[in-house]
């Protein structure tokens, strides 16, 4: 599971070792997080390689300790259960994961706005306006939150 | 008077756009250090435009619809402009609207005319209830 992160991270540094006859580096396939910042410096005072291609290197170590963090499909579907129930619109009965916002919990428009951007605001980026009215339903909210974690290289489990 | 599904739901596509803009205005809102509270002045922009929005939410008519739209944007711009969310109420003292045959009068159709177009839901003295 954490093994497109640590694939990449690798592939990128192998090629950064060929390149720059680096070859501590060119073998290795799981890097210890400890050890980056000092293979960091090494890098650095290498003439050649671009700042931007190390930032990358430690996103996705950043990445891979995220995923434990909280980003699998069961606590993405905790987390947005949490913040449904917490908006005062929705009475906590009526509310499972497949109850229509519109039809069954009986919000109108503009409540499902305000109820995305609370769940905005706990997932931290922004959701455009034409995904926005597709989604009708928490399992909908649930399998596009997935998706996006995927597309930013997290992992949904 | 046949109105278009079409303009209908693409009217309604731009005032839930709105809708979504204001409310990422005021989770960023900067206010006016040492004169205004950042936190006070965007619970003020939620309130203004819950109530507003869902005051307005039955209207049928395009054309009017129309005009309330450029309200919120109207007033969106100002905001942004001054930085202030509150909109700046017109000031009309006795005797502004005077005519020559009527030199004292201020009838409440005169200063609803009055208004700019951002005050379009302040009509007549009303005030929107804060729920």
């Amino acid at each position: 599971m954490l093994g497109i992160c640590r694939t990449k991270a690798s592939l990128t540094l192998q090629r950064l070792a060929k390149l720059n006859s680096f070859r501590a580096l060119s073998s290795f396939t799981v890097v210890p997080k400890f050890a980056l910042p000092s293979s960091n410096k090494h890098i650095s005072t290498l003439s050649g390689i671009s700042q931007h291609a190390i930032q990358r290197c430690s996103q996705w170590r950043c990445y891979a300790s995220a995923s434990s963090a909280g980003l699998s499909q069961d606590k993405i579907t905790e987390r947005v259960m949490t913040v449904i129930k917490l908006f005062e619109k929705i009475s906590a009965e009526k509310l499972t994961i497949e109850s229509h916002f519109m039809k069954e919990l009986g919000l109108d428009s503009l409540d499902h706005v305000e109820l995305l951007m609370a769940i905005e605001d706990e997932f931290g980026f922004e959701i455009p306006d034409q995904d926005a009215e597709k989604l009708n339903k928490p399992s909908d909210i649930i399998k596009y939150l997935c998706e996006k974690m995927e597309d930013r290289q997290y992992v949904c489990m | 008077m046949s109105v278009s599904a079409a303009s209908l739901s693409s009217q309604r596509q731009r005032v839930l756009s709105l809708y979504r803009q204001i409310l990422r205005l005021a989770r960023q809102w900067p206010g006016r250090p040492g004169v205004a509270d950042p936190a006070t002045e965007a619970a003020y922009i939620r309130t203004e435009a819950g109530t507003l929005f869902r005051q307005h939410k039955s209207l049928s008519d395009p054309a009017v619809i129309e005009s309330h739209i450029a309200e919120a944007e109207s007033r969106i711009n100002l905001a942004l402009h001054y930085n202030i969310p509150y909109p700046r109420m017109p000031n009309l003292p006795p005797g502004c609207l005077a005519t020559p045959g009527q030199p004292k009068r201020r009838t409440a159709r005169g200063m609803d005319d009055a208004l700019p177009a951002y005050m379009k839901s302040y009509k007549s003295g009303y005030a929107p209830k804060i729920k």
